[in-house]
């Protein structure tokens, strides 16, 4: 979207499964069904818990009324809300707080299986126990999904992720393991902006 | 994002670990001049001396984690963190080794030494001057300088076998000065020991400096 402002470009390659998805002719459709995206703010539909989650399964065809609240609960169990909403699917969700509406956000993207999952600071609006609550589920996500945060959160990063990218002005400045990112980095610039010299 | 009180602390920091260093360094110095000059009023100042050092290693330790509670340090400023909490542990036992020289010193009381001290203040000159230069390749960040300091460390090991094989023939000679022949190869054993322990500080200071934990010196001996 961002390239449709004046002014704005973008080059280089991100490669899902080996194909760039940067590539004019790729189908958006699908890949957009391969990877759910998280917000910073939690983005709720205004419709009930249960409708939020099955919006997306009922655009990707899931009629059969039993095999939707089968994949809903299931959403809500991955994304560690169930327990908290069993009993009130029909309420709205905008009745949740925060941590939850954030989390039923994840549900939201995990009942339509993507492979990836994006997070733009998922945690940024959130207090420390709910934020707390998301790393451990991104803990749980991450071993049957890919997935990418973004965060400006350098514990956070460092708490959550196996790989870390140090991005600045546009240009990937470094790649690495994170646990190399945080104690040894092999670029200057990385080592500069995370112990502060700069900024 | 400059973070000047943060680099500030760790600066701070960095003075206060050299202070410790050079009480550790006093203390060998002074503890090798009190023996050599049988000076038993300078040794008992060593021995009530040592209980500062462990203070100020404590000091230095509490700063260091209060720092990386607070102020969540990354790379080399973790890296920084993590090799002063091992160097003050060294620092603070290479005062009780001088500890240990003065208490020979006192053990031996009035008595004249066995013998005239030439290899043990060489032992702790080099030793001292091991010790100097490895902080000022902390203070320089010079993981080179570290290294070779860690390959100085054979020669203080070589003197150490020398003295022991000399006492130990003194001793074979005139059994009547066993009891302080042997002070004087516990006093040697101590500054080998204190060349060991600047070989563990000059192992930090690589590690600080390259990131990679390694054993910089495997002993010929």
């Amino acid at each position: 979207m961002h390239d449709l402002y004046p002014g704005n470009r973008y080059e280089g390659e991100i490669l899902l499964d080996g194909v760039n998805i940067l590539e004019k002719k790729l189908d958006l459709i699908k890949l957009r069904s391969r990877v759910g995206m998280v917000f910073q703010k939690p983005t709720p539909f205004p419709m009930t818990i249960f409708d939020n989650i099955a919006f997306g399964l009922k655009l990707a065809g899931v009629r059969n009324k039993g095999e939707l609240a089968g994949k809903v609960q299931a959403a809500l169990k991955v994304s560690a809300l169930w327990e908290e909403t069993k009993d009130r699917l029909g309420d709205s969700a905008l009745s949740l707080s925060g941590g939850q509406q954030q989390r039923l956000c994840i549900a939201r993207a995990v009942a339509v299986e993507p492979d990836v999952i994006l997070m733009d600071e998922p945690c940024s609006a959130l207090d420390p126990v709910a934020t707390a609550k998301i790393e451990d589920l991104m803990s749980d996500l991450k071993r049957n999904y890919t997935v990418v945060i973004v965060t400006h959160n350098m514990q956070q990063a460092a708490r959550v992720s196996e790989h870390t990218g140090f991005f600045m002005l546009g240009e990937v400045i470094e790649f690495d393991q994170t646990q190399k990112i945080f104690t040894a980095p092999s670029n200057k610039l990385t080592e500069d902006y995370i112990t502060g010299r700069f900024g | 994002m400059t973070r000047e009180a943060y680099h500030k602390s760790l600066n701070e920091l960095q003075d206060e670990l050299m202070r410790l260093a050079s009480m550790a360094s006093g203390a060998l110095s002074g503890a090798m001049t009190a023996l050599k000059d049988r000076d038993l009023a300078a040794s008992k100042k060593i021995v009530m001396a040592d209980a500062e050092v462990n203070r100020k290693r404590f000091e230095i330790e509490e700063k260091c984690i209060r720092l990386i509670a607070t102020q969540q340090p990354m790379a080399v400023d973790l890296r920084t963190l993590a090799a002063i909490i091992n160097i003050v542990t060294d620092l603070e036992r290479i005062g009780d080794h001088a500890e240990g020289i003065a208490k020979i010193s006192l053990s031996i009381g009035e008595e004249q030494l066995v013998k005239p001290l030439i290899d043990l203040p060489r032992m702790a000159d080099k030793a001292l001057s091991m010790l100097q230069r490895c902080m000022e390749s902390f203070v320089a960040r010079d993981a080179v300088a570290a290294r070779k300091i860690c390959d100085e460390d054979d020669e203080v090991d070589a003197l150490y076998d020398a003295v022991y094989n000399e006492l130990i023939l003194l001793m074979i000679e005139n059994p009547a000065i066993i009891k302080d022949a042997t002070y004087l190869i516990w006093g040697a054993h101590n500054i080998e020991r204190i060349a060991d322990r600047v070989t563990n500080i000059a192992e930090r200071v690589v590690y600080m400096v390259t990131g990679k934990m390694e054993e910089v010196n495997v002993s010929k001996y």
